[in-house]
This record gives structure tokens, sequence and C-alpha cells, in this order.
């Protein structure tokens, strides 16, 4: 059998050989239940970025040290149960690490173990217990605001119930800003540890895990690793375990040395298995700081530091051509809650260049059109407000909020189409076109199907041919394979070319039936017209002939030059030329 | 000599004429129904070009860590589970482990079949799932203790939690394969408390003693958005398994050529085959079925035929993959064939994965296979993407 891959980049690692690193966090946790003061801490990081697997740790080295008994106790899934349910659960967790008999906590389990039974177990136990609740954000649910508030308060007399044996480690997957009030009244008081990268240090010796396990990583391959991780532990592990996974595909015979082209090399691959994971990051951006990200990831190359201008030349480019609050301030957001960027002299680079190639990859600029819409919260709001008025149908008032919003933010794309909307059931053709001929301008795709529509019932609508014609020819600029309007372009160029032909006018009758399309048409005018337009002079110039050969022939018979002959002969050459000539012209016009 | 000739040469000659034409018929029929037979196999080889994704899963269960497979081609996804847990490859794949893993296969089609499945409990989800380490305990000894003490508890979290941990000190671990997952969206298991456990006990530790292999017909991101409005600010109950999600995307062109050649077709041949099918294993199968089909039967134009008995037996599977995709998606690659309207990789990724849209040689996205191609272009768009 093969070594098995050493890397593990999906469960939590606490308490195995995969765990490295984190003494800053594990010493300051000590700490905490050490301190007189506090008796709980929160934990705040990124998504996969290792906060379980802490949790885990906790759980065994606390087991080992023997000091307090650790009881991991996960909410997620918890939200919508009932808080007498959740405790009794915990009651019975609790009991089970400690080894005691499933507890009887009555008909009033919230009071009965938060008053009698918890108290009671603090006084007889040696040890303190340390509750290690992980996912405690999957309890702020809108949908269980009941639920959410009742548990948070509970939650806060519960933590000051007994600190010198009643410790709590609370983990949170997002930014603790984004809490609701409640939940932030909960930490209030409580010391916070933000949970993000690794150290150089750590980030080696995680890399070097599969040193034992038949793969080695010369200083040069785990400085290209440090490089494109910077320490991101879910990242680091994944590019460690798609190298091995490449390098041990086919049986090997000696222990394979890790290359930086082959750590390149396994790189799409790593992209590939991790778009998840920002997912749940971009999940959780507003509308703002998504357009900046993907911007910073579509303007940067490696390590490339991006300038202000630079990303503001881009988003010109999706159509952002005024500057918006939000936006400016998006860059802070995202350096310090969501520790994804890095402000540097001269404007900005990603912190972990994975991420920057994943975002480049997974959340490309121009499909980012919609977030566009949600730049500013409040033209946005001003927008539903919008549409609840056109669902009412008070078309003028809507109109007015809609106005509200486009000033607030010109780039509401949805705004700018039930502008259009409105004002095309209101009989504004003309208007609605020229409001959305404006939207096209930036975002030719979500303005083509209404503009089109509207250009092709002012082009109904209009009186005279020119003018629908006009229309129907602007249609084919905004949608060239419009197969109606070229139809009925074709229909008018080939009305005024009978039209034309009607009064003689060969030029402007081909050039009609050219207009419409119709080769074969004309080429039969054309043909036509020439015979019309040469006929007599090619009749008369036959005939003139003819008879001038007569005379030749006459005067050959008769073996005589005489010159009258020649006079007589062209003369009457001539006089007959033009005879045959208006008649002919007279038959060629009877028969059109 | 003449009369020599005339009473032994002659005779000698004629009977090993006739020997050496029974013998060329003989070996001829017998070469002929040896191909037949190796092409029976080859087209009923579910598993063809799948190596690499058997390889990985199967590192996935000896390192303890959980997989999905994504594929739209059902066949191929239950062979690969079958093929995974068949006790006369454990050893083969697994090794010395083999010994230690308790292989479990759930249909949840069939689990609710069974059940009902808008009362199908956790408890009986359970039941069916540990069935196969339950009849592998010795009665008495502990992990036969700890599995019954789950069974009266209803098959409790925190029970579970413990026979896990049971099984990881005795060095056992629980493959727990479950096909069409995605069935469970919508039924009695629905449920957060459902989801959150099956996460713990197969995340929290490492390695774990609960090794998920699910398949289904999804992507991850689909059933985490699918699932969002029941876990609105928590973790993704999978986001444990985006490193093990295998999508059974396309063959390389080396594999292609591998499995047309030991079928004998002609260079024209296999070039058709692989412009209508593309690189998916399962429709190169039934394309080379359709075309050998055509040949048997003498057709003048065999080509055609196949092409238009290959469309008739994709038909149904192609309505279904374009039902199974996201409206948004859908439209984004009826766009793509019939208005040549480039489309956004962001929701795609999942179709370029499973070989769907590929890159043409001047960078373009083009759909494939060929007989895709055709069939949206013999619908409406409304037929296609309105479900």
């Amino acid at each position: 059998m093969q070594p098995l891959n050493p890397y593990v980049a999906g469960n939590a690692v606490g308490g195995s050989p995969a765990f490295i690193g984190r003494s800053d966090i594990l010493q300051h946790v000590y700490d905490i239940l050490k301190s007189p003061q506090h008796n709980a801490i929160l934990l705040h990081g990124q998504r996969r970025i290792g906060k379980t697997s802490i949790l885990g740790e906790l759980e065994t080295q606390l087991q080992q040290a023997g000091f307090f008994c650790p009881v991991f106790f996960d909410l997620l899934g918890k939200a919508h149960q009932p808080v007498e349910q959740v405790i009794t659960e915990l009651a019975n967790k609790i009991c089970d690490v400690l080894g005691k008999e499933k507890p009887q906590l009555g008909n009033e389990p919230k009071t009965y173990f938060h008053q009698i039974w918890l108290p009671n177990l603090l006084k007889n136990e040696k040890n303190g217990l340390v509750l290690l609740f992980d996912e405690f954000d999957a309890l702020d649910d809108d949908l269980a605001k009941q639920t959410r508030t009742e548990f948070f308060y509970y939650l806060r007399e519960l933590v000051t119930l007994n600190r010198e044996k009643l410790n709590f480690v609370f983990v949170i997957g997002r930014n603790v800003g984004d809490l609701t009030q409640i939940a932030l009244s909960l930490f209030k008081e409580i010391p916070t540890q933000k949970v993000s990268l690794l150290n150089q240090e750590d980030t080696f010796k995680l890399i070097a895990l599969a040193e034992s396990n038949e793969m080695l990583w010369p200083k040069k391959s785990k400085n290209k690793v440090w490089e494109l991780t910077q320490g991101h532990p879910y990242l680091t592990q994944q590019v460690c375990y798609c190298v091995w996974e490449a390098l041990h595909k086919d049986n090997i015979t000696k222990t394979p040395k890790v290359s930086s082209k082959q750590i390149e090399q396994a790189i799409p691959i790593v992209l590939e298995r991790s778009e998840g994971a920002i997912n749940w990051l971009w999940g959780g951006l507003e509308a703002a700081q998504k357009v900046f990200i993907s911007a910073l990831a579509a303007a940067s190359d490696k390590k490339k530091i991006v300038t202000q201008e630079q990303l503001n030349n881009l988003l010109f480019t999706i159509g952002l051509k005024i500057s918006v609050p939000a936006l400016a301030d998006a860059p802070k957001s995202l350096q310090d809650s969501w520790d994804l960027i890095k402000a540097e002299k001269n404007g900005y680079r990603f912190k972990v260049e994975l991420l920057r190639r994943l975002f480049g990859k997974y959340k490309q600029l121009h499909s980012l059109k919609n977030e566009l819409n949600r730049l500013e919260p409040e033209a946005n709001n001003y927008y539903q407000e919008s549409l609840q008025l056109y669902e009412d149908k008070k078309l003028d008032e809507a109109l007015d909020t809609l106005g509200r919003v486009l000033r607030l933010n010109p780039n509401h794309i949805e705004a700018s189409q039930l502008q259009a909307n409105i004002l095309l059931e209101q009989g504004k053709l003309e208007e609605a076109a020229n409001k959305l001929k404006k939207l096209f301008e930036d975002h030719p795709d979500e303005a083509r199907p209404l503009l089109v529509q509207t250009l092709w019932n002012v082009a109904q609508f209009a009186k005279r041919e020119g003018e629908q014609l006009k229309f129907y020819e602007e249609i084919l600029q905004f949608y060239n394979n419009h197969i109606d309007a070229k139809k009925e372009i074709r229909k008018i160029w080939k009305r005024r070319a009978e039209r034309a032909l009607r009064v003689d006018d060969c030029k402007e009758a081909i050039n009609a039936y050219q207009q419409a399309g119709l080769k074969d048409k004309v080429f039969e005018i054309k043909k036509k017209c020439f015979w019309d337009k040469y006929s007599k002079l090619i009749v008369q110039v036959i005939v003139f002939s003819v008879v001038l050969f007569l005379s030749y022939l006459a005067n050959i018979i008769k073996l005589n030059i005489d010159i009258a002959w020649w006079l007589w002969g062209s003369g009457l050459g001539i006089i007959i030329a033009l005879l045959v000539g208006k008649i002919s012209i007279r038959k060629t016009r009877d028969e059109f | 000599m003449s009369i020599l000739t005339l009473y032994y040469v002659i005779p000698v000659l004629a009977g090993l004429t006739v020997a050496f034409v029974v013998a060329a018929l003989y070996y001829t029929f017998k070469t002929r129904k040896e191909q037949l037979n190796r092409d029976k196999s080859i087209l009923s080889n579910a598993l063809f070009g799948r190596k690499n994704e058997i390889r990985r899963l199967a590192e996935q269960i000896l390192t303890g860590q959980s997989s999905v497979i994504v594929s739209v081609f059902e066949d191929e996804r239950t062979a690969l589970l079958g093929y995974l847990s068949d006790p006369s490859n454990n050893k083969a794949l697994y090794g010395e482990q083999s010994a230690k893993l308790v292989f479990s296969l759930l249909d949840i089609h069939f689990l609710f079949l069974e059940t009902d499945i808008e009362k199908c409990e956790p408890a009986q989800f359970w039941e069916r799932a540990l069935k196969p380490l339950e009849n592998k305990l010795e009665p008495n000894s502990s992990l036969f203790e700890c599995y019954q003490a789950c069974q009266e508890n209803q098959f409790d979290k925190d029970y579970l939690d413990k026979l896990m941990v049971q099984l990881k000190q005795k060095g056992w671990r629980l493959v727990l394969m479950l096909d069409r997952f995605d069935e469970l969206l919508g039924s009695n298991l629905d449920k957060p408390a459902f989801f959150a456990t099956l996460r713990y006990l197969a995340s929290f530790r490492s390695p774990s003693s609960l090794s998920l292999i699910i398949s289904w017909d999804i992507s991850l991101k689909q059933f985490h958005d699918k699932t969002k409005p029941i876990n609105f600010k928590g973790s993704p109950y999978l986001n444990f398994m985006e490193n093990g999600e295998i999508v059974l995307g396309l063959i390389s062109h080396a594999e292609v050529d591998e499995l047309l050649r030991q079928m004998l077709f002609s260079k024209q041949e296999r070039q058709f085959i692989k412009e209508i099918a593309g690189r998916h294993p399962h429709f190169i199968q039934l394309a080379a079925s359709a075309l050998q089909t055509a040949k048997e039967n003498h057709e003048e134009q065999p080509l055609e035929v196949a092409k238009k008995a290959f469309y008739e037996r994709v038909e149904n599977l192609l309505t279904n993959i374009m039902h199974s995709w996201d409206s948004e998606i859908c439209q984004a690659i009826v766009s793509l064939v019939k208005e040549n309207k480039t489309p956004e990789l962001g929701e795609l990724s999942l179709l370029e994965k499973q070989g769907f849209l590929i890159k043409d040689n001047q960078n373009q996205w083009q759909i494939s296979p060929l007989i895709l191609v055709e069939f949206i272009q013999n619908k409406t768009k409304q037929a296609l993407c309105n479900h």
C-alpha cells in the first residue's frame, strides 16, 4: 500500500497531529480561564480558518491538563429549537462528559438548570467547567427571533453565574460587528480574539507534516507555499494535499522532493477544490465590498499593488462612472473586518495570493452587475418602495421615487428598467426609449431587451414611413439579429422601390431594392432601366448600320462607286433609325 | 508420379484445404465472439475512465474524510458506490485497512419508498444506515452495547457520537454511502438538527470514524443554497466536504481513444463518436453501441442511422439533465447555443467541471457534446428551461 495523504482539507483537526500552531490563541484562552475578571472569550474569524479545530484542540488539551472539564457543544441546527430543549441537551452533554446519569430537569428545565442543577454541580465538582460553544452565530437567526432573544438573555445570566468555575468559549464564523444587537449585548464585556492566518513558522511546520510520510519539502518549496497562502490553514492544507496527490499518482520508488513548479502545477486543482471556501466569504460581503474585491482581483497581478486610479478605471468599464461612498468605505472593512486585503502606500493588494486567484476566477467583475443596484442601501430601499408603488398602480409616485433612486445611485440597473417600463405603460414611448438608450451605454445586456421592445412599439405607432424606418434601423443598431425589424425594413424599401418604378425613377428603385436586400430585383431593374435608357440609341445604330450595309451591297452589285449612293443610304438609314427608335421606346414603356 | 498425385497428394491437399477453411472459420467466429463479448463488457462498464476518481475516493475513505460524488449520470454514480463497497475490491482498494472498514450503502430513494417520505424519522434513517455495522458487531461486545444504547435512545446525537468515538478507539470506520442524497431535501429529514448531526459526526474528528460518501446530481453549492432557509447564519452543513467534491466529468482524449480502439472502429467512425458524444464515457458508450447496432444491421448509412438512434436514446436523459440545472443556468446555456451569447462563468462552473461547457481552440465557450447542441437547437428555450 502507498502511504496515505497526511493533509486534511476538510475535517477539524483539533486533537490530532495535523493540528499545528495557534499557541497564541490557546494561551489567550488559558489566560481567560485563569483570570479572576473574565470567564468567557469570543473567538471569531472567517469560515475554514480553523476555529472548530481550535475548540477540538482545547477540548483535548484541557482534558489532559485535568484542571477544567471541557464540554464541546455544537449549536448548529439549534436556532429553531425551543430554549428548554437546548438547555436539556446541554445538561445531558455535561453529564455525559462528567460520566454522570442524565439529569432530570423537571417541568421548567430553564429555571431548574440555572438556579439549582448547575450551581449544585459546580459546587460539588472539583474542577471547573469550560463550555465550548461552536457555531454560536447559527443562533443569530432572524427567523427564530424569539428563541434567539430568550437564549441570549439566558446565556447572559449563565455567564455571571459562577465566574470561578464556569467558563465559556464562544466561536462565531463572522465578524463581531455583523451580529445582531441582542447578540452583541451578550459579548459586550467579553474579550474577543480574532482567528486569522498562521505565522510562517507554523505554516512551515504544517507543510512539513508529510516529511515523515514520504515527501520532502525543500525550503524553497515551503517558501512558495507561504507565498501563495500566507499561512491560511485551509488553503495551505489544500495546496499540500493536492501536491501530495499529484506526486503519489503513480507508484513511487523513491521519496519525491517537491519543487516550486510542481506546486504551481497543482494550483488549478487547488482553485477548483477551494471554490466553496470563497462562496461563504462572498455571501457575507456587502455589495460595495464585492465590487471592490472583484475589481482588485481583476486588476492585480501576482503581488502587484493596485492603485485607486487603476481600480477606478476598471470600474468605469463596468459602468461605474460616479463615486459611490460605500465603495470608498469598502477597503477599510475588507482589511479590518475581513482580513482579505492589505492597504499599501500606493494602493491595495490581496493578503493571500490564492484568494486573489480564487476571486479572479470565480467572482469576475463583469458578472457583478446586479451588485451595482445594491451599492447604495438607501437607494435600494427607495427602489423597493417604488416597486410597491408600481404594484399598487401608483405610476407617477413610483416614477418620482425611482428618480430619487437614480439620483442616489445612477448605476441602479433595475430602477432604470422599471422607470422605462412605467413610461411605456404610460404611453411615453420615446421618453422610455431615451432612458433605455442611456442605460444601454453602460449596461447593454441589461438594457437591450426592453429597449428593442420599446423601439419596436415606437415604430409601430409612427405615422410616417420614414420614421418607422428610422426606428427599425435603430433596433438593428442595438440588436443586429432582430428578424422582425429586418422584415419591416425590407417591406418599406420594397414599397419605396415600387413607387419609384411607377415614376420611372430607376436610380431610386435600384437603391431601394438594394436597401431591401433583393438582389434579383436589383439585377432585373438594372437590366430594364438599361434598355429603357439605351434601347433607342442601340436600335438607331443597328438600323443605320443595316441601311448603310444595304447601300454598300447595292453599290457593290453595281460595281460602281458613286458618292450619291452613300449619301442616299446614310440619309435613309438615319430616317428609318429615328422612326424605329420612337416605336421601340413606346413599346418598352407600354410593357412596363 | 501422376498416379501418386491422383491417389495421395490431391486428397491430402484437399483434406488440408478443408481443415484450413474450417479452422479459419472457427477462429473467425471465435474472435468475433470474443470481440463481441469484449465490446459488450466495454460498453457495459459504467466505470470506464474513472480510475483517478476511484483512487481519490478510496484515499478519502482511508484517511477518514468525506466525499461527494456529483454526476448527472445516475448509473455511473451508483456503479461507483457499488464498486467502492464491493467486498471483492476491498483488499485492492484499501489494503490492510479493509478489515476495519464497514460499508453501508443507503439509497435515499429506496429509504423513502420503504418508510414514507413525509414520516421518515432520523431514527429510522440511522437504523438503516447502521444495519451493516450492527450485523458485524459481536454480541456483548462494548461496541454492541454502545450500539444498543444508541438504538434505545432513538439514535440521539450524543449516543451516536459515543458510538463513533468507540469505533475510532477500535480503529474501525463506518463508510456511509448515501445515494441520491438530494432526495432528502423537502422530506421529513430535511431538518437542521439532522444535517447538523451528520456534519458533526463526520467532521469533528480527524481522522473520522465516519466517512460520508454522498452522491447526487447537484453541487454542494446548490445544496447549501437550498438549505439556506433552515441554516441562515451557521456554517453550510456540508462545507467540510468541499475538498472531496468529485465531479464525474470528461475523461481524457487518450482514454477516449483507448476505449474506441478496443472496439475496432474505423478512424472515421471513431471521429464520429467523439464528435457526437464528446468525452463523456456514458455518452460514448451509448453512441458506440448505436453505431455497432447499425453496423450489425448492415445499414447503408450506418453513421446517420446511429446518430438518429443515439439521439433517440439520449433525448430523455438530456431533458432530465437540462431540468436538473437552475433556470438561469439553463437559459445561459441555451443562449450560448442559439444566440452565441457568452455565458458568465460564476454559476456555471459546475457545468464546466461536468464537461458540458468547454473552451474551444479560440478560447471560446462551447457546449459539449454535439448531441446536446443539436438537442438544444431542436427545442425552444421555453421547453428547455421552464421547469
